[in-house]
């Protein structure tokens, strides 16, 4: 026997796995083909995904990622030239300028404070306070502020009480000799160390208001005009106030200072081809002149708005904002004047009334910035994308007919038996007996090691994809995976497969191993086990477990009752199949007997009973379809053999009748011929009867049965043999009922019946006697039958002394011994009973001496 | 003179008939099989009755019945040691006329032929259409003269046994009970009847059956009664 293997697992798994690497590369390349990665200006690089699949005629300077990188640059442009507002002076950065802190400080108004100038410690500062001194004002050089805000501030703590604090501060107010505080903080240095403690240390819970720290500043650059600050102030809250907005214009103008040099090489009016695009903002400074920053070449000074707005609206692309009227002339996309207004909106100070944006894009890109570089990616990046879809798409079709070929070809194999002959079948591999639980196991394990996989690799590569690089790396990582990926998982899914279509999922598994064997061992006690075993075990478990239960409380009562129940149920159950059994018993005992009692869920006890019910049934069965059998083939026979013995007898009967016309003077040959005639005739007799005797009994004769008035016949049949009684001399005593009296019989079986009594009584009855045929109607005698019976009784007196018994008498063949010498074929009383019987009657000889009685009996119609 | 085929496979049983038909002054054309009966019947175009044996080898009797009724009307006569009642059926209804079981008694074949042949040559096609006969089959009742003929020759009845079949061919068909027939012959109501009917009954077909025990026009219906059959 050949087994040829057509599942070709190998080969698909190969087949399937570079598919796989197939679908992953093309997945990575059309992901490539779809984003583009931009770094415009300042703010940070972003990936965006391409939608629209086809890009074909639109330029990309109409393309949306134009204008997202457009408006991202606007920002950009926007918050550099208010902060050129804040750094230059007539277009250069001026390092003398002076700032007013209280006026910088507070130049969001209400609109933006700064979170991270709310919290300074116990300076508490609400942003209400800064209302209450718009009047104060306190310049210090642009310069100075930007380097305290680079290197920071030095704050020494006082603590004391408020008294003393307060105490402390009048005291100072004219004297400023702080001394030197340490650095703690990158901006505000904080210093314990050197703090000025105004209570007794001993004494610390002097007083019930407690300790309170107040910082003060080291003064290291001074404002303009030379003043001390603590001579601006008139107390400790001015004090407090006055170093906030300190800070905060500090921290704010160093910030704006590193982004100011920044921008400025990007945006700037320095080399002219930094960047492609191209601005004039009109805003007002912190006096409130009107001031224009501008990278246009031209004099943008000199230069009227209506001349500016000529000028960019020639711009391929431009954007001439007018925020006095929210007005927004533009040709791109999703630049409104409600995004405008939103962008300066945060610089509301720097845009007062009067205020003019001008914006332009020229398309000529003589700058090598990001919208070259934009537009550069633009034009590549499409041209992958649908191809790398079709063969990402094919791939993936590819890989799922591979997967449906692989299922339904899973465990075929071609057997080829040694004769040549050859047929189809399922087989499972070796490894997939394995049970359900350990693959179960191994295929979480793989899953998991996948998943990791995956993670690591998206982990691995997301840094490397946002920043805009598709490196061949990222395709052997991802490509490696989804070949590992695809050899690894695809033996496994197919090993399921052939799991499921041979049937190994429950078969073969633990848990059916272990049931099993729960099973077979409780069916083994309860079959084989001993008698006391099989009672009383499961009895004592049974008690034992309700004790327990009972015991465990409420709960242990309610499983006790289901399990109570459940017993019930199983015993009810037990005593079904039982009674099915008895009433099978009865069935087959009440002539059924090919009736089986269904064995199929059965044990034990029950059972052996019915395998023993049914082995007897089938016994039986046997024994009566043998006898059957033999009894029709007898039958059969005895026809055929009687039809053969027919012809000859015919012949036999001719020719002796023939011999008889022959005038023979000789007595002793006539005497011969008679003997032959008597003898032939005697044959012919018996051949009929022994044909008809053995079709009776065999069963093999159709029967009208019908009501038939018994009384009628008796003077019919007695009619026909009046003669032959008077050739004997014997005298018919005739008892009849006056009224008709029916029974339900063959017309001309019953008529045979009593037709044979007659033969029996002309052949046997002792000449010259009387021979008595009485009717009775009568209750029935048979158990259960309440109807009445009809009975005809004959009787005769026996010419010689009857020696033998009335059962023999009745059976095939036989006659009184002495009887054998007269005619007849001893067939007579059998067949009479024998049709008597089938007719639904009965046949009864008794002999009494020489009296020869028989009953008939059939039940009234 | 009379022509009768004679047909069965034992030869000795052919013999035999030959015999009793020639004594009775019909002459015989024998045949063993069959096929060699049709043969003969096709050269002896002056047969006027045919004994066929039902089981014979190359053709059996239902067979070569059959062919006969094709072209002729002869009466046949089956012979067979087939004595089911099912197989005397089947032979009556391929169209034979009468049917003997073996053995057979030959005087009862010779009757039978005898009554058959005068059926078929005599009274055939002449039927008596004369008021007063009444007609069942070969059995013809003249009420005129009180004569009763069975296929042409006289039977001799007692007026009690006249009435009686006289009463049941009148109504044939139908069966009288004993008590019936002693009403209407009688006279009178039948004072615990007894078996006198059923004797006259049986003398009357003795008279007028060729076998009483298979009576063919007075029949005895077991246990109801007697009738003569509607032909």
């Amino acid at each position: 026997m050949k087994i040829k293997k057509k599942s070709y697992t190998v080969l698909f798994t190969v087949i399937s796995s570079a598919v796989a690497l197939i679908v992953a590369a093309a997945a990575i390349t059309a992901y490539n083909a779809s984003t583009i990665t931009y770094d415009i200006g300042k703010t940070s690089s972003r990936t965006v995904f391409v939608g629209d699949f086809d890009r074909s005629g639109v330029a990309f300077e109409d393309s949306g990622i134009f204008a997202d990188a457009y408006k991202d640059m606007v920002c950009d442009i926007t918050r550099m030239c208010v902060i050129r507002n804040q750094m230059e002076t007539d277009g250069a950065y001026d390092a003398n300028k002076e700032i007013d802190i209280y006026q910088y400080a507070n130049r969001y108004k209400d609109t933006f404070v700064s979170d991270a100038y709310m919290d300074m410690g116990s300076m508490q500062v609400k942003a209400a306070d800064s209302q209450d001194e718009s009047s104060f004002k306190l310049s210090y050089k642009l310069d100075d502020l930007i380097k305290w805000g680079n290197y920071g501030f030095d704050l020494m703590p006082v603590m004391g009480t408020q008294a003393q604090l307060d105490a402390y501060f009048y005291s100072i107010i004219n004297d400023v000799s702080m001394g030197d505080v340490a650095t703690e903080n990158e901006t505000i240095h904080y210093s314990s160390g050197d703090a000025v403690w105004l209570f007794d240390e001993e004494n610390e819970m002097e007083g019930e208001e407690g300790i309170y720290t107040e910082y003060v500043l080291v003064e290291r650059y001074k404002p303009v005009g030379g003043k001390s600050l603590i001579d601006c102030v008139s107390n400790r809250r001015e004090y407090r106030n006055l170093i906030r907005n300190l800070c905060i214009s500090a921290c704010d103008l160093f910030n704006n200072y590193s982004e100011y040099v920044e921008y400025l090489d990007v945006y700037g009016n320095g080399p002219a081809n930094m960047t492609n695009i191209m601005y004039c903002y009109q805003m007002n400074d912190a006096d409130g002149r009107s001031v224009r920053y501008s990278n246009l070449p031209q004099d943008v000074k000199r230069m009227s708005n209506d001349e500016l707005s000529r000028l960019f609206s020639g711009q391929v692309k431009y954007i001439c904002y007018n925020p006095d009227r929210l007005q927004t002339a533009t040709n791109i996309d999703g630049v409104t004047s409600v995004f405008m207004k939103d962008m300066i909106g945060t610089y509301n100070y720097s845009f007062a009334e009067g205020s003019r944006v001008w914006l332009g894009f020229d398309g000529e890109y003589k700058a090598d910035d990001g919208f070259a570089k934009l537009k550069n990616e633009y034009n590549k990046t499409g041209a992958l994308f649908v191809p790398a879809c079709v063969m990402g798409i094919s791939a993936l079709a590819a890989y799922i007919i591979l997967l449906i070929l692989m299922t339904v070809q899973a465990g075929k194999v071609t057997i080829i038996e040694e004769n040549g002959e050859k047929y189809d079948t399922l087989r499972a591999a070796k490894w997939d007996k394995i049970p359900i639980e350990l693959y179960a196991i191994i295929v979480s394990c793989v899953v998991g090691c996948v998943i990791g996989m995956l993670v690591f690799a998206y982990d691995t590569t997301y840094p490397w994809i946002t920043k805009g690089g598709i490196t061949n790396m990222i395709y052997i990582i991802w490509g490696a995976l989804a070949v590992v990926c695809s050899a690894v998982m695809v033996p496994l899914y197919l090993m399921l497969v052939r799991k499921i279509k041979c049937r190994l999922m429950w078969n073969g598994s633990v848990i059916k191993w272990c049931s099993d064997r729960v099973k077979k061992g409780v069916v083994d006690l309860y079959d084989n086990g001993q008698l006391a075993v099989r009672m009383w075990l499961p009895y004592l478990v049974f008690l034992a477990l309700n004790l327990v239960l009972v015991l465990l409380g409420v709960g242990g009562i309610i499983i006790a009752f289901i399990i109570d129940i459940l017993v019930g149920i199983w015993i009810y159950k037990d005593a079904r199949i039982r009674n099915d059994i008895v009433a099978g018993i009865s069935r087959i005992s009440d002539g059924e007997i090919t009736h089986k009692v269904d064995t199929t869920g059965m044990h034990g006890d029950n059972l052996a009973l019915a395998g023993a019910v049914n082995k007897i049934g089938d016994g039986i069965s046997k024994a009566v379809n043998t006898s059957m059998r033999d009894e029709k083939m007898k039958a059969d026979l005895i026809t055929n053999v009687s039809h053969d013995i027919k012809t000859p007898l015919t012949s036999i009967i001719n020719y002796v009748d023939l011999l008889k016309r022959e005038n023979i003077e000789d007595e002793k040959i006539r005497g011969y011929v008679d003997i032959l005639d008597q003898k032939s005739q005697r044959l012919k007799q018996l051949t009929d009867d022994l044909v008809e005797a053995s079709k009776i009994s065999s069963g093999n004769i159709s029967l009208n049965i019908e009501k038939i008035n018994f009384v009628e016949l008796i003077h019919q049949s007695v009619g026909e043999f009046s003669e032959k009684f008077e050739e004997k001399g014997l005298k018919t005593m005739l008892k009849l009922p006056s009224e008709p009296t029916y029974i339900m019989a063959d017309s001309r079986g019953i008529y045979r019946v009593v037709e044979n009594l007659y033969n029996n009584i002309y052949k046997y009855a002792l000449e010259g006697t009387r021979v008595y045929i009485d009717m009775v109607s009568q209750k029935s005698g048979k158990e259960g039958d309440k109807g009445t019976e009809i009975r005809l009784l004959v009787k005769n007196i026996s010419a010689d002394p009857l020696n033998i018994s009335a059962e023999e008498l009745t059976e095939r063949f036989m006659r009184g011994d002495e009887s054998r010498k007269t005619e007849g074929s001893g067939l007579g009383l059998s067949i009479a009973k024998s049709l008597t019987e089938a007719m639904g009657g009965s046949f009864d000889i008794s002999l009494d001496g020489d009296l020869f009685k028989v009953v008939l009996t059939f039940a009234a119609a | 003179m009379i022509k009768i085929l004679v047909c069965d496979d034992e030869k000795e049983i052919v013999d035999a008939i030959e015999i009793y038909l020639e004594q009775e002054g019909f002459s015989v054309v024998k045949a063993y099989d069959g096929e060699q009966a049709l043969k003969v019947l096709k050269e002896n175009t002056d047969v006027q009755l045919a004994i066929i044996d039902i089981m014979m080898p190359k053709l059996d009797g239902i067979h070569a019945c059959k062919k006969i009724r094709e072209y002729s009307s002869i009466p046949i006569i089956f012979l067979t040691a087939k004595s089911e009642d099912a197989d005397k059926i089947l032979g009556l209804n391929i169209g034979a006329d009468d049917y003997v079981t073996k053995p057979f008694n030959p005087l009862e074949l010779v009757a039978r032929v005898k009554s058959n042949v005068r059926r078929y040559t005599k009274l055939g096609a002449a039927v008596e259409d004369e008021n007063g006969i009444i007609k069942v089959g070969g059995l013809l009742i003249n009420d005129e003269n009180k004569e009763v003929t069975v296929d042409g020759e006289e039977v001799k009845l007692t007026p009690i046994e006249y009435n009686i079949l006289l009463l049941l061919a009148k109504n044939p068909g139908r069966v009288y009970s004993i008590d019936q027939i002693y009403e209407n012959i009688w006279g009178e109501e039948p004072l615990g009847a007894d078996n006198t009917v059923a004797v006259h009954v049986r003398h009357i077909r003795e008279k007028i059956e060729i076998n009483p025990k298979e009576p063919k026009y007075l029949k005895v219906v077991w246990g109801v009664g007697y009738k003569v059959d509607k032909v």
